[in-house]
């Protein structure tokens, strides 16, 4: 069976082409002619196919990649007794949620953000899985012992 | 992309995330040409209006994708029937079915090792930003007093408690991820140097107490340290034994060369360090020799052929650690088709060894592996003079690094065979293994041990009696228990050589025969 992502993006643009120029998921959405693909699609989605990353952001995604804000350099501002100080923000690690969008709570608030990324979860894994290799009975020295099985 | 974890509502990667043309931006529909502009190889489209939250759920169903609401510690659900929770645990299971640890990579970030790195350079750029603060802004405030009292109780805190991730917690999770540790720890020390603290110690950071204990606490670090000089190299060191040997050697060279006897510090490190040596010692010579007897080799000949390749890299019989149960040619299976020790026995010339005989293997890459060590620190001790730099600063090269990955894959393939083992004879004995562990932890820690060191150690039960009396014992006579004294005593008078202090443990370990044999035996009926 053809990639399922692929089958959508094909179909995209093809009517992109229909349209002459890009539609927006608005307009997508709105046409129902993805509605048929769409439900093929979700009924052969099986396994590790089934999950897909999102990730939404302020910051635009540049040279294929999403930056983490210590690449971007952002500072981070602080009042102190003496006075405020600036220094580097250090979270260097890219965050998702999975078949989600992320809800803002006591420490972020992502409701109007501009960006939005969909990565697919298999193809993420696959770009990595010699990361992955660990060695099972190292779990048992994990100081979370309620991780135990 | 290194992964962080793989949780539903945090799955998270280390660094930035590459995207490929599998991958889609959602973006504000005037700005489609630029977005593709600067991400030429990932697709891109637009929306209409402000922002982009009411459509990401749009956008994923209509790639066929089920969506969920998502609250702050995984997806929103009534109970264990309902078709997220459902869901969620499937997804777990899907990417077990893939090969993936979920268990390695479950932790939520503010307990991961990339929190744990984010916390520590934080504190220290804040105290950095404060430092330069008050030297521009009010001469007048004593930076130093600010800096103890404000600024380094922080660095400190962040390592421990307050980010829930205990030093070792965060070690052992870097090097599993195949971070570079030695790296990560070289960088931490140049930040602190750049505020002339160098000379702190990076495993005493689980500690809450008044600003004035805090205070209290860094001084008797740095006074340790400088006392020590502890090279960062021996973090790495998966042979306790060894670690603790070069320590000992290392605080006797001192006190000669500054004529420290007496001095209250240093006696205290030299307990502290002894007292591991005596619980990572204890027992681990008997395991291999047991197989041995079993297959009826002769354990004197055999012993004499293993010291002669041994004792010259500094170990001898004592300082394994193994089972009578194990399988070799299952381990030698393993080593053979580990890419990384096979890259580091090609890359160093170690010959395969024929047969089943994983410990002359074993032995083979610990030679080399040793022999590497002693060239590299002598080449750092050369560059450190040379350049008057730390040697703390200067950068080992790759072979050193490889040599720390087969040493920690070594051990792995050791604790493999034993685990299991152990936890079924606990749990032949009605004990559950979980709960087994929780209650032993504190004990361990106690005695400066992990469950790790533990499950090395042959005769348990015997060492969870000893650890019983340790913690309600005083110190005096808990170090009775162990002939610490007697050891020191012996140590600090006559100057005596490690060889020495071992037949001393010898001394001490053949008074407890008669218990240890009740043990074995209690063990063998179960």
């Amino acid at each position: 069976m053809t990639d399922p992502t692929q089958q959508m993006k094909e179909k995209i643009e093809e009517l992109n082409k229909k349209a002459g120029k890009k539609l927006t998921i608005n307009e997508l959405i709105k046409s129902g002619e993805l509605s048929n693909l769409t439900y093929e699609i979700a009924c052969n989605r099986k396994g590790i196919d089934k999950y897909v990353l999102m990730h939404v952001t302020d910051y635009k995604p540049k040279g294929d990649k999403i930056r983490t804000v210590t690449e971007k350099e952002i500072k981070v501002k602080e009042e102190t007794p003496f006075g405020e100080i600036e220094y580097r923000n250090r979270r260097n690690t890219t965050h998702f949620t999975v078949n989600s969008t992320v809800t803002s709570h006591f420490f972020g608030n992502w409701d109007n953000k501009r960006y939005a990324v969909m990565s697919p979860l298999n193809n993420c894994l696959d770009e990595n899985k010699n990361e992955l290799r660990c060695n099972k009975s190292r779990r048992l020295f994990c100081k979370r012992l309620s991780q135990i099985k | 992309m290194n992964y962080g974890a793989t949780r539903v509502e945090d799955f998270f990667v280390r660094g930035s995330a590459k995207l490929n043309n599998n991958d889609w931006i959602l973006c504000p529909q005037e700005e489609i040409e630029i977005m593709k502009k600067e991400n030429p190889g990932v697709n891109v489209i637009g929306y209409e209006g402000e922002n982009v939250i009411n459509y990401t759920k749009k956008f994923m169903e209509m790639f066929g994708y089920q969506t969920f609401e998502m609250g702050e510690h995984g997806y929103i659900y009534d109970s264990a029937e309902s078709y997220s929770f459902i869901w969620q645990k499937e997804y777990e299971q899907d990417l077990v079915n893939k090969g993936i640890d979920v268990n390695l990579f479950s932790n939520p970030h503010f307990l991961s090792w990339e929190k744990f790195i984010e916390m520590e350079l934080i504190n220290i750029d804040k105290t950095n930003a404060l430092y330069k603060l008050l030297k521009n802004k009010e001469p007048e405030i004593p930076i130093d007093e600010v800096l103890k009292t404000h600024c380094l109780p922080n660095i400190y805190s962040c390592k421990g408690p307050v980010c829930g991730l205990d030093y070792e917690d965060a070690k052992e999770q870097a090097i599993k991820k195949g971070i570079d540790f030695l790296k990560y720890q070289k960088q931490i020390r140049e930040e602190l140097t750049s505020l002339g603290i160098s000379d702190l110690q990076f495993e005493n950071r689980n500690f809450e107490g008044s600003m004035e204990q805090v205070n209290q606490r860094i001084l008797e670090n740095i006074s340790i340290e400088k006392f020590l000089k502890t090279d960062i190299t021996e973090q790495y060191e998966e042979d306790m034994v060894i670690t603790n040997i070069k320590r000992i050697k290392r605080i006797k060279e001192k006190m000669q060369s500054e004529k420290l006897h007496g001095d209250n510090e240093a006696e205290k490190v030299l307990k502290y360090v002894v007292k591991h040596l005596i619980q990572d010692l204890h027992e681990r010579g008997n395991l291999y020799k047991n197989q041995k007897e079993e297959e009826g080799v002769d354990w004197s000949d055999h012993q004499q052929k293993l010291n002669e390749m041994l004792l010259p890299i500094g170990l001898d019989c004592k300082c394994f650690f193994g089972d009578k149960n194990i399988k070799p040619e299952d381990i030698l299976q393993q080593i053979n088709n580990n890419d990384i020790i096979k890259d580091f026995m090609l890359q160093n010339g170690i010959q395969e060894v024929e047969g089943e005989d994983i410990l002359s293997k074993y032995v083979g890459i610990k030679a080399k592996i040793n022999e590497i060590e002693i060239q590299k620190t002598r080449e750092l001790d050369q560059e450190a003079e040379i350049t008057g730099k730390d040697i703390l600063m200067i950068e080992p090269d790759t072979s050193y690094e490889n040599c720390v990955k087969v040493n920690a894959i070594l051990t792995e393939y050791i604790a493999n065979e034993l685990t299991p083992q152990y936890r079924e004879y606990i749990e032949k004995t009605g004990k559950d293994w979980e709960q087994y562990l929780l209650e032993l932890t504190p004990k361990l820690s106690a005695i400066g041990m992990t469950i790790e060191d533990f499950m090395q150690v042959k005769n348990k039960s015997n060492l969870i009696k000893k650890m019983d009396k340790f913690i309600d014992d005083s110190v005096e006579q808990n170090e009775q228990v162990y002939g610490i004294n007697k050891l020191i005593e012996t140590y600090q008078d006559t100057g005596t050589t490690i060889t020495e202090v071992e037949k001393s443990y010898d001394v001490i370990r053949k008074s407890n025969e008669h218990e240890i044999e009740n043990e074995n035996q209690q063990i063998e009926e179960l």
